[in-house]
């Protein structure tokens, strides 16, 4: 039967597997660990921060072997691709259709996502397959809100775009499938079988597309951008210019922080869904750095939790004017609850028994652990 | 003159003979030995800093079962719980009241009476003598509030002293203890110091109540050292002649953004009378008389230019100062090396001892496993005897805030109510002690169990 064959048993294993790690279920470094198997993504990120850590390494050998087996990728490791095969095997189709008439879309994608990754910003990543597939669990966790679920909806939209005209998305858009046909053109460049005529139409796309890519990541990271409050960030983001471009909106992250304080950015700039810190029942916490260990576009670098002190997440204000001290109440709340021993008492003035609350932003790493515990909520958090 | 000559001389010109090291060790037995009034010197250096006390013959003031040291919260149920047994008891106290600091310190509220149970509701937690001490309070006017009363210093010591009167207790006010008597890993008894001069009481089980672990710490036992806060509560008075109408209150009251133009406490049984609580310094060293000294005397300029300021607010000029507290609110000192360290975690879980003496609530929100906890949702917990009982020392029971605990606990552990429960805990526990002939550690946790049932405190 075409449903237990050896080859469709295995993908459904994976595809199990892939499902599972997407799930905001809090599985630790694991969770969102598909994404490091997208050759697509891992090359631009290669590109884009021009360093490497151990878990690029599995992207890149998927890379190397689909030079050998072309679209290796899209055959077994794709889950959006086999979701296609479950949606064809549900709802089967005669039509058969070609879209030979239709540009490599893909291919283009490739072109312009790479230039633009030599600018720092890849601008077709969040098209990866698994991208969306990890993106849409991503927005069924912590808040519900609409505009989340709504630009997250790309994997239902894609399926249904299989059942209409199955095969275009995998043939001629999708960009990792792209990356791969783009691989075996160059294999056939290297090995002689390519005419010339398609030497140079490659070579054109190269040059346009990745001239278009490298002007637009010049340019769209200001895109609205000047009128908006800065968001705080996970703890280790680089620069936030380079942030909304480089992050993919995996939302792995979100899915894996225990203290659940990351949510997705919902404002309208070239940040959406980016994952920004709302302190609201959680703070940083002091012993962890899964948001670094999970992120596979180094949007948040990876940082030893040794080194955590060090890092600013946020600066933290104090407003004295509800605070118990003033009024003489027994408070030593934010004192006993901060991890970093940055927050001392001194008096109001020099011969008075009035305290006030004195925040060193030397050792203040901004966790939020005061502004939670605060009972009077005398804290703010500022993004640095 | 001779050199032993000059520095006879020069002791007693200078009167330190109080300060001489604390070097006496008798093993259980008192040798007479008359005061030559010589003292020897460490040879060598030109400046001694120290001298040796001479062996004397210190009379024995009395025998007893039971001997509690200091009567604050915990010693005072200490010395009720364990009379109540049926032991032969007495409580020393260096002050001439009962109560500690919740009342001589005037840290008037009692919070962590009720806590959260296992079926989430909200339950009395604080029973037995601290039960019955807020009952009787509240029934003379003496406390206010059904929930964090708070309580009148005064009607507080009168109320305590009568307790421990009736329990049989036998007090020794203005008495300080100063030294052990040892025998071995055994303590045999106390030496103490008043008026009458240095004696000894003798006895088979010492509660140490002290506050700052003055007994284990002159045992031998070993202890952490906490330096937290230390502040000086104060009252002021006229609080209901403040007249708003004032020309100029309204002014200074929408300038500070509050109802009141300056803060003048909270409020007391006393009509018109308010408490002042003082944070103080952090980080100080409690044990230290000098920086204690020092302290009171900065603590005291702070207050009074505090109160002038509060006079010359429009509307305030009536406001006096009534008094400030006899002691210093020294948070936390010593902490008891004892055979169970309590946790954070295990008052956060409900953790189940064998060996409970009673149960605590808390009082401060916090910060668990990475999300907030709010006072009114913290759980019970329970207190084991075996964080009571010293790891080295034998006849020594600790109670109140030096009892055995870790830092994380140490804002909800060092509270008046939580010492109201150790305190009944190690009176009952020593009680059993003296009437079985076991040692503290060894006693039968069924009979502790009955008696602490007998005497209402809750278990769970």
């Amino acid at each position: 039967m075409y449903i237990l064959d050896k080859r469709n048993l295995l993908r459904y294993i994976w595809l199990g597997a892939v499902f599972v790690l997407a799930l905001p279920f809090n599985l630790g470094k694991l969770t969102g660990l598909s994404n490091w198997f997208s050759p697509f993504l891992v090359l631009s990120s290669v590109i884009v921060l021009k360093s490497i850590v151990i878990l690029h390494l599995i992207g890149l050998i998927i890379l190397v072997f689909s030079w050998f087996r072309s679209r290796w990728f899209c055959k077994y490791l794709c889950p959006v691709g086999f979701s296609f095969d479950i949606i064809t095997m549900c709802f089967p189709s005669n039509k058969v259709r070609s879209f030979s008439k239709i540009p490599p879309i893909n291919k283009w994608l490739v072109a312009i996502s790479f230039g633009g990754a030599l600018f720092g910003f890849s601008l077709f990543l969040f098209l990866d397959p698994l991208v969306i597939f990890n993106g849409f669990f991503g927005s069924l966790i912590h808040s519900f809100d609409l505009l989340v679920l709504l630009t997250l909806a790309a994997f239902p939209l894609l399926l249904v775009l299989q059942k209409i005209a199955p095969g275009l998305w995998c043939e001629k858009i999708c960009p990792s499938g792209g990356l791969q046909l783009s691989i075996a053109e160059l294999k056939k460049f290297v090995t002689g079988s390519s005419s010339n005529a398609k030497k140079s139409e490659a070579g054109r796309r190269l040059f346009i597309g990745g001239t278009i890519g490298a002007l637009a990541a010049i340019a769209l990271p200001d895109f609205k951008k000047k009128n908006t409050e800065p968001a705080i960030r996970p703890p280790g983001s680089i620069e936030s210019y380079r942030f909304d471009t480089l992050c993919i909106r995996c939302g792995s992250c979100i899915k894996v922080c225990p203290t659940q304080i990351l949510k997705h950015e919902t404002r309208l700039t070239i940040g959406l869904l980016t994952p920004i810190i709302s302190f609201e029942d959680g703070y940083c916490l002091e012993n962890c750095n899964l948001c670094s260990s999970v992120c596979p576009s180094g949007a948040i670098t990876h940082y030893n939790i040794k080194t955590k002190k060090t890092i600013k997440i946020a600066q933290t204000l104090v407003d004295m004017s509800n605070c118990y001290l003033i009024k003489q109440k027994e408070c030593a709340i934010c004192k006993n609850a901060c991890h970093y021993n940055a927050i001392s008492f001194n008096g109001i003035e020099e011969a008075s028994i009035k305290m006030k609350v004195v925040i060193d932003q030397q050792h203040c790493n901004g966790c939020g652990a005061c502004f939670i515990i605060c009972p009077e909520n005398c804290f703010k958090m500022k993004a640095v | 003159m001779k050199r032993r000559d000059f520095f006879t001389n020069s002791l007693f010109a200078g009167g330190a003979l109080t300060t001489g090291a604390l070097g006496v060790h008798c093993n259980g037995k008192i040798e007479p030995k008359p005061f030559s009034g010589e003292v020897a010197i460490n040879s060598g250096l030109s400046e001694p800093n120290f001298i040796r006390e001479p062996e004397r013959e210190i009379k024995i003031f009395t025998r007893t079962d039971i001997l509690v040291i200091g009567g604050g919260p915990s010693g005072a149920a200490a010395a009720i719980a364990a009379s109540k047994t049926g032991a032969d008891t007495w409580l020393i106290e260096r002050y001439n009241h009962l109560g500690g600091l919740w009342t001589g310190g005037m840290v008037l509220p009692l919070y962590s009476t009720h806590a959260v149970d296992r079926n989430n509701k909200k339950v009395q937690v604080m029973k037995g003598v601290g039960n019955e001490i807020w009952q009787r309070l509240k029934s003379i006017g003496g406390a206010i509030y059904d929930v964090d009363p708070v309580i009148d210093p005064e009607a507080g010591k009168y109320v305590i002293e009568r307790m421990v009167i009736e329990a049989g207790v036998k007090i020794l006010y203005h008495t300080l203890a100063t030294n052990v008597i040892m025998s071995g890993e055994t303590l045999k008894g106390v030496f103490i110091e008043n008026k009458s001069g240095r004696s000894v009481i003798l006895a088979k089980v010492v509660i140490d109540c002290s506050g700052d672990g003055d007994i284990f710490h002159l045992a031998g036992e070993n202890y952490d050292t906490i330096n937290g806060n230390i502040g000086l509560v104060h009252r002021l008075g006229n609080i209901d002649k403040i007249n708003k109408k004032e020309p100029g209150y309204e002014q200074f009251a929408k300038l500070i953004g509050k109802d009141e133009a300056i803060s003048v406490g909270r409020e007391t049984p006393i009509p018109g009378v308010n408490w002042n609580n003082m944070h103080g310094k952090d980080d100080q060293d409690g044990t230290d008389a000098l920086n204690l000294t020092n302290l009171q005397i900065e603590f005291r300029h702070k207050i009074w230019n505090n109160f002038q300021n509060i006079k010359k607010t429009p509307g305030y000029k009536d406001v006096f100062l009534l008094d400030t507290a006899s002691q210093l609110g020294v948070r936390v000192s010593r902490i008891v090396d004892a055979e169970y360290k309590l946790t954070l975690e295990d008052t956060m879980t409900f953790k189940q001892f064998d060996d409970v003496i009673g149960i605590s609530g808390a009082w401060t929100t916090i910060l668990y496993k990475g999300g907030k906890i709010t006072k009114q949702s913290r759980p019970l917990w329970q207190i084991p005897l075996r964080s009571l009982v010293p790891k080295k020392i034998e006849g020594l029971l600790v109670a109140g805030r030096c009892f055995c605990y870790e830092k994380e606990l140490l804002e909800d552990a060092r509270i008046i109510a939580t010492c109201l429960i150790t305190g009944q805990g190690a009176g009952v526990a020593a009680g059993i002690s003296v009437k079985e002939n076991e040692k503290t550690r060894n006693i039968n946790i069924e009979k502790l169990n009955k008696e602490l049932t007998n005497q209402n405190v809750y278990l769970g």
